[in-house]
């Protein structure tokens, strides 16, 4: 029985050491040097005064050698949180506040960031860095407690470690709606849970090729990195600039053999947009899943009648409950491009329960807050008790205290076939290309711009592959010069590219309800309505 | 993977010339405003997936090319400059006289 993360990594070292565990364009880690390296860097982190519970940043880019770093952060009984080095430093350094690292492990990818950092104050208390940059001194802004050639001299013998299965694995910070991004404590024992299901349920092998899409700052990527290690496969880690070119991911599908590819569906949607995909194309490939977001049934069935040798399989689930804890395979491609894909049934230790506003089960066929319960639940999020409170409730339905209940925020109902269907959201958060964004923060960002007297953030629904776009209604102050050229580029220095609004509407001054609060609802619908007509045959 | 030298001295020209055009139409069709020539628009996430397919179809109506996505490389859209070097090697005039 695995108790803890990193087992699954030394059980595999110890029965086939020469196997590829992880690889990425030249640089391949076999299990053997991937255990060795992993213990390195534990012992690195626990000369740095590394202890249980402590936390440890990643500013590091996708790569084989960022995987031993979250294993060796395992291994130092630390809980690893990925940072995502393309983000502007304002937010880099919000999570690093909250988070309060003992440590944070940097190379040059992450310098210009880890400036800013260091510059703007981002550290609170002392926390000391990491080296892990081949490259001793590329860009390299500060004194380091060690560095990646000392790491390689240390003793590559197992550290002993003394956490449990209830401590935390890693953090994952999501998009909060007061402009914060709040931290998903995930711990040793919800992973397991999860993998093992997956393991059984999708036959996973030592021969497997498992593709690596998600960056590790998004929860997927949990299942593809540990998925991998808990039966001994391969993970190819896909080159985040391919991204841009869809036909570049079918080439690397091919080229890499994969056996199996689990991403979000806006990549998949590309694919199918590009039409990139041949008929019987990947003749390796056993499995395509996608999580995050609906997958538009135009684009399945494009895969479907595509790749007719390939299982495909939908799973749903919010970071809170750990990578997935539903499921759904489609047996056979939809006659209709309007036939909904249901989220399923749920995963292994998992419920899903549709309740109504008193939390009582709403009939099958009628819509109702979504709520999971089971092995994949968080403890709550990080350092922020109220938020927790509001969000993890006790099970209603049991009258053990520990028995909680998460609200999803999303609205679903249960069909005639028993399985559970995904409706919509029940606030304003949106997915957009995979990515779980609360307009709130988009909206908190631009009220910090001096020439911003009032902004909306709205989803505007598009017909095209985009999903949801975007839409940012706003105010300039009175004799300021503010295009949405110029709203776009200070926007950019705070949020990420795939938070920045696409669509931009200026406005005198934004409608009101009755309460006195900015009117969303009908800026959105006059702002589709107005997009209708320019487009409309009239 | 490597790019082939710009060796017509009157394609690289071109492609000089096509540069400012090329960050125009970021500007002005995808709302981006890009640096320089040489900001790394993929590193920086300026250029996404879906952000390509919409330069794509903006690059083949203003240049009146078609483009086959088998022919494209990252390293042809990492920066302006680069995609500007991409178009002059398609433009039908160039490719009559031997150059592309």
């Amino acid at each position: 029985m695995t108790q803890l993360l990193q087992e699954w990594l030394t059980r595999q070292a110890e029965r086939s050491p020469d196997a590829t565990a992880v690889v990425m364009g030249r640089e391949r880690l076999t299990y053997g040097r991937l255990e060795t390296l992993s213990n390195q860097i534990a012992h690195a982190l626990g000369a740095a005064g590394c202890a249980r519970g402590d936390r440890v940043c990643l500013l590091l880019p996708k790569s084989p050698t960022t995987v031993a770093s979250m294993l060796g952060v395992l291994k130092a009984d630390a809980c690893y949180v990925p940072l995502d080095t393309a983000s502007p430093a304002p937010r880099v350094a919000k999570i690093v506040a909250s988070a309060e690292p003992r440590v944070l492990l940097a190379s040059a990818r992450g310098a210009a960031t880890l400036q800013a950092l260091l510059e703007h104050g981002g550290f609170r208390g002392s926390v000391r860095i990491g080296w892990m940059d081949a490259a001793p001194d590329v860009g390299r802004p500060f004194e380091p407690a060690f560095t990646w050639e000392e790491v390689q001299r240390l003793p590559m013998a197992t550290r002993s470690y003394e956490n449990s299965s209830v401590d935390l694995a890693h953090i994952l910070f999501t998009s909060g709606s007061t402009g914060t991004p709040k931290g998903v404590m995930i711990t040793h024992a919800s992973v397991i849970r999860f993998v093992e299901w997956a393991t059984d349920y999708f036959g996973f092998l030592g021969s497997d090729r498992l593709s690596g899409h998600s960056p590790f700052h998004f929860d997927l990527s949990t299942l593809d990195l540990f998925g991998t290690l808990a039966v001994g496969a391969a993970l190819h880690l896909v080159p985040p600039e391919l991204n841009v070119l869809p036909h570049k991911l079918a080439e690397f599908i091919r080229a890499s053999q994969l056996t199996q590819w689990f991403s979000v569906p806006s990549v998949l949607t590309l694919m199918a947009q590009l039409d990139v995909v041949r008929p019987g194309d990947f003749p390796t490939l056993q499995r395509l899943l996608w999580c995050g977001e609906v997958f538009p049934t135009p684009a399945l069935r494009y895969w479907m009648g595509r790749l007719p040798h390939v299982a495909f399989t939908n799973l749903y689930g919010p970071t809170e409950t750990t990578i997935a804890s539903s499921y759904y395979s489609v047996e056979r491609c939809p006659d209709d491009d309007r036939v909904p894909i249901p989220i399923g049934r749920p995963c292994d230790g998992e419920d899903l329960l549709v309740l109504d506003e008193t939390l009582r089960a709403v009939p099958p066929g009628e819509i109702g807050d979504l709520y999971i319960r089971g092995v994949g639940l968080s403890p709550g999020y990080w350092r922020e008790p109220d938020k927790t409170d509001a969000a993890f409730l006790r099970n209603p339905f049991a009258g053990d205290p520990d028995d909680r209940i998460y609200r999803t925020g999303d609205l679903a109902k249960v069909g005639p076939d028993g399985l559970v269907y995904f409706v919509g959201r029940a606030d304003t958060q949106i997915k957009s290309r995979g990515y779980r964004i609360e307009l709130g923060e988009i909206e908190a960002a631009l009220l910090t711009l001096p020439h911003i007297r009032e902004a909306a953030v709205l989803a505007l629904p598009t017909d095209g592959f985009e999903g949801t776009a975007i839409g940012c209604a706003y105010v300039a102050r009175s004799g300021t010069p503010v295009t949405p050229l110029s709203l776009r580029r200070e926007l950019a220095t705070l949020l990420p590219a795939y938070m920045l609004p696409s669509r931009w509407q200026a406005h005198e001054q934004l409608p009101r309800n009755a309460n006195g609060k900015i009117d969303r609802r009908r800026i959105r619908d006059e702002w589709t309505r107005d997009e209708a007509r320019a487009l409309g045959p009239s | 993977m490597k790019l082939e030298p710009l060796d017509h001295p009157e394609l690289s020209a071109v492609a000089t010339a096509l540069e400012p055009r090329i960050g125009a139409l970021f500007t002005e069709k995808l709302q981006i405003e890009v640096p320089s020539p040489d900001t790394d628009l993929v590193e920086t996430g300026l250029l996404d997936s879906l952000r390509f397919v919409e330069l794509l179809a903006h690059l083949e109506e203003t240049f009146g090319l078609t483009v086959s996505v088998d022919d494209i490389e990252v390293e042809h859209f990492r920066t302006t400059a680069r995609i500007a070097e991409f178009i002059a090697r398609r433009l039908p005039r160039l490719r009559a006289q031997g150059a592309a």
